[in-house]
């Protein structure tokens, strides 16, 4: 039993090598592995197909230095001596990628059957493009080979967060733009040492940041008062209304910052800000501020003007020929 | 078509152009006041103008532009035309309905308990946050004085009524002070939009005739410093003052008219003979007063009626002063000298007296006051104001002074110069204690209709900030039932 | 390609998922003593209170606890966050937004119906301030509307004609200056029409329009009448100059239509009667197969 499974084990690895291996033989045939090496006479040509480490270009070391000793003569040592690159991929097209792709495959051979979770689980990374690739390696990568390469990258991505080897995840890196716009970090929200609490709302082209403390009803905005930043008395009421439609007027103090857009837009997108900061301090008050109208963001913006129009709708004025 | 247009331009004008035509072009240009240099002469200003043929007629219609004669109008379509059955406003009569001061109200609802100020009604601290209501001869002296002005709220209430603040118990109680070491408190009124700077004047003013100071005011300033009042040189003064007949004249009769009761008290210590008409020694300052009968004697007038004010002795009550609307006086004026130079605020006499007093050049031998406030709408630009009070204010606090802009051209040094040593006084938002008096104030005339309590109390002031004309447009101009 | 014969392949079997995440229920409490929150006592104090009280109430509107019964012994902050970590645990939700979650009380809800800001102004002032808008200036005719409805404060009590009575169920004329928006909207609604003439382009024959009576909405009915207001405002001369003669027309218009003395008042009856007339037309003969 035992070692018939062994047989078995043995002839699954067999198989894969050799599956793998017919494909590279052309390749590995091209490959001229040269080294420069303290020559011993009658030594046979190195030909090796595969490295058998895994590729860890920093443990490679040039080959010992040449023996000038006396023993024997320079320039038989010489004749022998020849230079050895340190990728095989070295007289390929594009040497880099093509290592980063052998890399990969033998990832692929060795960790390719681990348990892997539905795509719609898997995190969303934006992975580099071809035009990326080519700008950060600086070769003619084929878009064939890159599309199998990425092919390759997504699949090894599809495996487990929580079996995912550490040399998989590593090799995966390179493939990763560098920003990541899909990598949603969820913010810390809550009140900080000082009480304060902070938030953001929107209106038309305006954005207000505030926050929020426990004070006597004071509020600054652009550090100016509220009537002198607010010359209409309905602009007032809408910036504090959240604090309004919960009796809180008086018991918290505003700080804000507003810019863009006009008075309507930025005493609008004060109420949000100020709704949002309200409810880190005080979470029960959401049902209370939605009937208040101040937790939705009014997604109402400028139509967009139009090509053959005069605005965003209207029409030039027509003219008889 | 346009040809003799065009060769009529090639021409010298007093070869060809039609006489009447260029009579026409010349007309005065109306936004400079007439001038003359005999005094007393105010309206030969006018007389070039008699020569003159109207313009309208004179003027050839639509030469070369618009051959139809007709004016032409930008509108694309006419405007629907008034019903004309109605009779059309006469002359002034809509300026007078628009400066027109209503001072109560018979449908609002009385308050109960309101208490009328008394002389020392704003004196006491405790009174602070209260409202008190102004007595009903007081408000004609007031309204003499135009203590009132037309943007406040006085038509919503059945009486008028001021609300007692803490800067207003702070500043009777220097100017009572003053007035008992017979010294000269000169104070600036600043602070932002409606805060409160000429209502906080009305008090002093109302402090001061119910003390029986003599009280004198300047209720717009920019009426002297803006070209709308006729102005003439003062006989032998270097360099050139101007002494503005109209304005004085008026003044005097207010002053008169609100200082009654003292002026009749105080008999006069000088004989006058510069006066048109004489007034014996020891006859009241009131008859004094009404010597001033036409424009041409108010300056003389008026200067004795200051020279008889400024003697010192025990039968002399103080004397308040007060200006609203400093930025103007702390500027060139609009006004021209015969070189067609712009004249300085500091060379109008009238301007000039108010200064020298509040700058402490000459002092009130009897002791009083003089104030002035400052004014942010329609208030002209004055650098030179806006550091020497920062700089007063920072002498106050005791911080570091402001400096001036190394590198700016439009300081005023005799702006400056005035208010070298005068104390600031910076008006800001109420107290919550004192916008809940006002409140409950309104609330007791049947205006704010909610009970008023702390919260609510605490939205409005959140509201307004507490600035008292805030406070006011947040309640009394609401949509808000 | 069949599949290869592979070891790794048997591990596709098993399948591994990640473990179900904790029932959502924060124990507030807990994370108050946890949070580095310097105002946490104090906080905590009132929480406290506001869940005794709260508590009390719920169970004293079950009837179950008496009167006299003593309040029960205030338990210590360690205490309750055990007590609420152990309800946790049985898998009740300790989080009650009634107790939790808020520090100067919850407003009853639904809240009033004008505490949303979108509606924030009485409908008819709303309206009519639309209606005195030109140009998009709304500030303005917000400014004109305040200035109106001052003016109808500070006027006199009208005298009612008994000609022209206003809509049934209006206060007293004494106390419509105590309440200008009443004051306004008793005006408007008394002269509002209660149809309009709707014309069917050529159905009357000899290319005529046939009229026909239609209903209108009590919004509809408030904008013809305001809008006729308006149109006798525009017409009038203003005694003064200034930003407040605007409002101070529509005021006194508004106060002339109380009081029986506008014009507008023959407009509403000149179309009644004339609605009365085109009714004839409702079942006429060329209305077939025209939907009303």
């Amino acid at each position: 039993m035992a070692s018939s499974s062994r047989q078995a084990v043995t002839a699954a690895f067999r198989g894969a090598c050799r599956s793998s291996r017919g494909q590279w033989q052309p390749l590995n045939q091209q490959f001229q592995a040269l080294r420069i090496q303290d020559s011993v006479p009658g030594a046979t040509r190195c030909i090796s197909t595969e490295i058998e480490q895994p590729t860890d270009y920093n443990s490679i070391r040039a080959a010992a230095e040449i023996d000038l000793t006396p023993g024997a003569s320079a320039v038989e040592r010489l004749a022998n001596a020849r230079p050895v690159p340190v990728s095989p991929s070295y007289f390929t097209r594009m040497p880099k990628f093509n290592d980063r792709f052998l890399a990969l495959e033998r990832l692929a051979r060795t960790y390719g059957n681990l348990p892997r979770i539905p795509n719609s689980h898997v995190q969303h990374v934006a992975w580099q493009t071809l035009e990326d690739m080519k700008l950060s390696l600086g070769e003619r990568i084929k878009s064939t080979e890159f599309a199998r390469c990425l092919a390759l990258v997504k699949k090894l991505h599809t495996i487990h967060p929580k079996l995912k080897p550490r040399a998989v995840k590593e090799a995966l890196q390179p493939f990763k733009k560098e920003v990541q716009p899909f990598k949603v970090e969820k913010k810390e929200v809550g009140v900080d040492k000082y009480g304060r609490a902070h938030a953001a709302g929107k209106r038309k082209s305006s954005v207000a940041l505030a926050w929020l403390v426990e004070g006597t009803g004071e509020v600054l905005i652009n550090s100016k008062t509220l009537p002198e930043y607010f010359g209409r008395v309905h602009d007032r009421e809408s910036a504090l209304w959240a604090l309004h439609s919960t009796d809180r007027l008086g018991k918290y103090n505003v700080w804000a910052r507003v810019s863009g857009g006009g008075t309507t837009g930025q005493a609008e997108a004060l109420t949000l800000a100020i709704a949002k900061a309200l409810m880190v301090h005080e979470p029960a008050l959401k049902p209370a501020l939605r009937r208040a109208g101040c937790v939705t963001r009014d997604p109402r913006k400028v139509e967009r003007k139009k090509a053959g129009h005069v605005k965003a709708r209207k029409s030039p004025t027509w003219v008889k020929r | 078509m346009s040809a003799p247009n065009s060769l009529r331009c090639l021409l010298r004008p007093s070869a060809a152009v039609p006489r009447q035509i260029a009579a026409a072009t010349w007309t005065p240009s109306p936004w400079i006041a007439p001038f003359s240099t005999t005094p007393g002469a105010g309206k030969a200003g006018t007389t070039p103008k008699k020569n003159v043929p109207k313009p309208k007629a004179a003027a050839p219609r639509g030469v070369g532009m618009n051959p139809t004669g007709k004016k032409q109008s930008m509108k694309k379509f006419k405007k629907a035309q008034g019903a004309k059955t109605a009779k059309p406003p006469l002359p002034g009569e809509r300026k007078a309905m628009r400066k027109r001061i209503q001072l109560s109200n018979n449908n609002a609802l009385p308050v109960e308990g309101l208490a009328e100020l008394e002389p020392g009604t704003m004196l006491n601290p405790k009174n602070i946050g209260t409202m008190a209501a102004l007595p009903g001869a007081m408000q004609d002296n007031l309204r003499s004085l135009e203590a009132f002005k037309a943007t406040q709220f006085w038509p919503m209430f059945r009486q008028p009524a001021t609300l007692i603040r803490s800067e207003t118990v702070d500043l009777m109680n220097r100017m009572q002070s003053a007035a008992s070491k017979k010294e000269t408190l000169r104070l600036v009124v600043t602070g932002e939009r409606i805060t409160g700077k000429s209502l906080l004047l009305l008090q002093s003013m109302a402090y001061g005739l119910q003390n029986d100071w003599v009280v004198i005011n300047i209720p717009e300033a920019q009426e002297l410093t803006t070209a709308c009042t006729e102005y003439a040189p003062i006989p032998d003064t270097d360099p050139v003052q101007y002494m503005q007949n109209n304005y004085c004249l008026k003044m005097i009769q207010a002053i008169r008219k609100a200082n009654a009761s003292v002026l009749s008290k105080i008999t006069t210590a000088y004989s006058h003979p510069e006066l048109p008409q004489n007034i014996p020694i020891n006859s009241t300052l009131l008859a004094l007063a009404n010597a001033a009968k036409e424009p041409e004697s108010a300056w003389v007038v008026f200067q004795a009626l200051w020279k008889e004010l400024m003697r010192k002795g025990a039968a002399r009550p103080p004397v308040l002063f007060t200006l609203d609307g400093l930025p103007h006086i702390m500027k060139v004026s609009d006004y021209r000298s015969p070189a067609f130079e712009l004249i300085h605020s500091q060379d109008l006499a009238l301007v000039r007296l108010f200064s020298d007093v509040l700058s402490g050049a000459t002092s009130l031998p009897n002791g009083g006051a003089v104030l002035a406030a400052t004014t942010r709408g329609n208030a002209p630009r004055s650098p030179s104001m806006d550091l020497a009070l920062a700089q007063r204010e920072a002498e106050q606090a005791g911080t570091e002074l402001p400096k001036p802009e190394p590198y700016f051209k439009g300081y005023d040094l005799r702006s400056e110069e005035v208010l070298k040593t005068v104390s600031v006084m910076k008006l800001k938002g109420l107290s919550k204690v004192e916008a809940r008096g006002l409140m409950e104030y309104w609330a007791a005339s049947g205006i704010f209709r909610a009970t008023v309590d702390e919260k609510a109390v605490a939205a409005k002031w959140a509201l307004s900030a507490g600035v008292v004309g805030e406070m006011e447009r947040v309640n009394l101009l609401t949509m808000h039932p | 390609m069949p599949p290869r014969l592979n070891i790794l392949s048997g591990f596709r079997a098993l399948s591994i998922q990640p473990r179900p995440l904790a029932q959502p229920c924060v124990a507030a409490q807990a994370r108050r003593l946890l949070a580095t929150d310097t105002t946490s006592n104090n906080a905590s104090q009132i929480q406290d209170n506001n869940f005794n009280g709260v508590l009390r109430a719920k169970m004293e509107a079950f009837g179950q606890v008496p009167q006299e019964e003593p309040a029960p012994p205030a338990m210590s902050e360690n205490e309750m966050a055990l007590k609420q970590l152990q309800e946790a645990a049985y898998g009740l939700n300790t989080y009650d937004p009634e107790v939790h979650g808020h520090k100067f009380g919850v407003p009853a809800l639904p809240i009033a119906p004008d505490m949303n800001h979108k509606r924030r102004y009485d409908t008819v002032v709303e309206q009519v301030t639309k209606l005195l808008m030109r140009d998009g200036k709304l500030a303005k005719a917000q400014r004109d509307m305040a200035m109106i409805l001052n003016h109808l404060r500070s006027s006199p009590a009208p005298k009612i004609n008994p000609a022209k009575p206003l809509i049934p169920g209006s206060p007293a004329p004494e106390q419509l200056p105590l309440d200008p928006v009443g004051y306004l909207t008793v005006a408007i609604d008394s002269v509002a029409p209660l149809i309009k003439i709707r014309k069917y382009a050529k159905l009357a024959g000899g290319g005529r329009a046939l009229e026909l009576p239609a209903p209108l909405h009590l919004r509809q009915r408030r904008r013809w009448a305001f809008g006729w207001i308006l149109d006798v405002v525009n017409k009038k001369p203003s005694r003064g100059s200034g930003r407040g003669m605007f409002p101070t027309r529509v005021a006194e218009e508004i106060i002339a239509v109380v009081e029986g003395r506008s014009s507008v008042w023959e407009k509403r009856n000149e179309i009644h009667k004339k609605g009365t007339a085109v009714r004839a037309n409702v079942f006429s003969s060329r209305m077939k197969g025209i939907k009303l």
